[in-house]
Formats: C-alpha cells, sequence, structure tokens
C-alpha cells in the first residue's frame, strides 16, 4: 500500500481510538481526509485485514451506518506505518497523535 | 422573510432554485446516480447514501463531488469484473440439471447440493466440482442450494448478483 498524506492521516485517526467503531464522516472529520480518499483507503485496509467493518443494529430515529474497526493485526500494522511516517520528512507536518 | 424577498428581487427566482437544488436536493441525486455506476448489491450503494444523511447539509456537495472520481474508478472497473467472471444464467424454464451432482452422494446436504453454472457444459454442476472456492452468499456467481427439478425460474432474483 503507498504510503500518501491520506494514509497516513486515516491510520492517525484510527489508531487513536483503536476499539471505538468508527464511521464514514466522522473518521473523514477527525483524519482530515476527502471522502473520495478515504474510502479507497478503507477498502485496501478491510482487504489487508487491518479493519473489519459491519452494520448498526438496533438504531432509532436514524439510518444505520457502515462502521469500521481496527483489528489486532491492523492496530499493530497501522502502528507501525505511523512509526515510519513519524521519521520521514514528507510527513513532518502532520499531527499523528504520537508525541 | 424580508431577506428572502431581497435575494429574490436581487437574484431572480430561477437562481434560488438552483441554488437550493444545488445545495440540498442535487447533492443526493447526483450521489443516486453515481451509485447507479455500482453493480446491484454492491456495499457501497448501501453505505454512501446512508453516510450522506450524517453529513450536514453544508457539507454535501463537496462530500458527494469527492466521491465522484471514487465511484468511477471503482464501480467501472467493478463492473467489468462481474461481468467477465459472472456467467449467464440458462433461460427461464429451463431445467436445472444436478444428475452429477446427485449422483455424488459427496456433494449433497440435507438433501440439497451446492452449484455453480458451468459456462461452457451450458449446465448447473456441483461447485466442488467445478474446483469453484465457494463462499455463501456468493454475489459474483449463480450459485446456490438446488433441489432436484429446480427450474430457472425458481432461482434466486438475478439483481442480488
Amino acid at each position: 500500500m503507498k504510503v500518501t498524506h491520506a494514509l497516513v492521516q486515516l491510520a492517525a485517526a484510527l489508531v487513536a481510538e483503536p476499539s471505538q467503531k468508527k464511521w464514514g464522516y466522522d473518521l473523514s472529520k477527525k483524519s482530515g481526509v476527502r471522502s473520495g480518499a478515504m474510502y479507497p483507503r478503507l477498502k485496501q485496509m478491510l482487504e489487508k485485514g487491518w479493519l473489519t467493518d459491519g452494520w448498526e443494529t438496533d438504531v432509532e430515529g436514524r439510518p444505520a451506518r457502515r462502521y469500521y474497526q481496527v483489528t489486532d493485526d491492523g492496530l499493530r500494522e497501522l502502528g507501525a506505518l505511523l512509526a515510519r511516517a513519524e521519521l520521514d520528512a514528507r510527513f513532518q507536518g502532520l499531527n499523528l497523535g504520537m508525541a | 422573510m424580508g431577506e428572502l424577498l431581497t435575494d429574490i428581487a436581487t437574484y431572480g427566482f430561477s437562481t434560488l432554485i438552483i441554488t437550493a437544488l444545488l445545495c440540498g436536493l442535487c447533492p443526493v441525486l447526483v450521489l443516486r446516480l453515481l451509485l447507479l455506476l455500482y453493480p446491484e448489491g454492491h456495499e457501497r450503494r448501501a453505505e454512501w447514501l446512508l453516510e450522506i444523511s450524517h453529513v450536514p447539509y453544508r457539507e454535501r456537495l463537496i462530500w458527494v463531488a469527492s466521491l465522484i472520481p471514487t465511484a468511477f474508478f471503482e464501480a467501472i472497473p467493478e463492473r467489468a469484473r462481474r461481468r467477465v467472471v459472472s456467467p449467464p444464467l440458462p433461460p427461464p424454464g429451463e431445467e436445472v440439471s444436478l444428475e452429477n451432482a446427485l449422483a455424488e452422494p459427496d456433494h449433497m446436504v440435507d438433501g440439497y447440493v451446492r452449484v455453480v453454472y458451468d459456462k461452457s457444459a451450458k449446465k448447473f454442476v456441483p461447485a466442488s466440482a467445478v474446483g469453484h472456492d465457494f463462499h455463501w452468499p456468493d454475489k459474483t456467481l449463480p450459485t446456490g442450494w438446488l433441489d432436484k427439478g429446480t427450474t430457472r425460474d425458481m432461482w434466486p432474483d438475478d439483481s442480488e448478483n
């Protein structure tokens, strides 16, 4: 997977609260990644087994959404990716939340 | 109300309507059109349509605009892939040929058999017989659980494939 700004920002948002389910719009807001750039990367992460997905159940008064959740493998891989990004000059300006 | 009337007087009613459509209805309409690019049953269709209801109105236009290239790059190859891997279904009314499958008890599970349409043989054959890596439910191939005497009319809805 090509390491881009979008991927690094998305990884940072995903590992920030790994146990929580993440939704498309919220994830886009937290990561600052456009919807069009976010979904293909989420799909790649799903295919690699870094994420699991599902559909909300028991929602009242609003439509159910598809959620994404980081797997143990994903947490390890995304953590490693962020650690590498920390050392990469291309991503110096990003707040990766790994102080 | 006064501001609205002033806006109408300044910009014209048609401008106001177009703006309202673009900012309000249009993103969802555009998204719906965009989702038609995806094959039926594709997860994006439901996902994006439901997700946009959680996107604030003022951000919807940008949200959808950003999805346009993604949809083109995802949906069109997906359609092409499905066209290649998904064989045509037999004509309506044609009886599904399961003699081979039924002759092999190993293929049977509780009286039913998992099948896949063999394009070259032009009939349904046991999934295991053609080495098809079977995933249930499989959205890419006309596969299923069939009983002897099953006809094309009894086949699950095409839209599911």
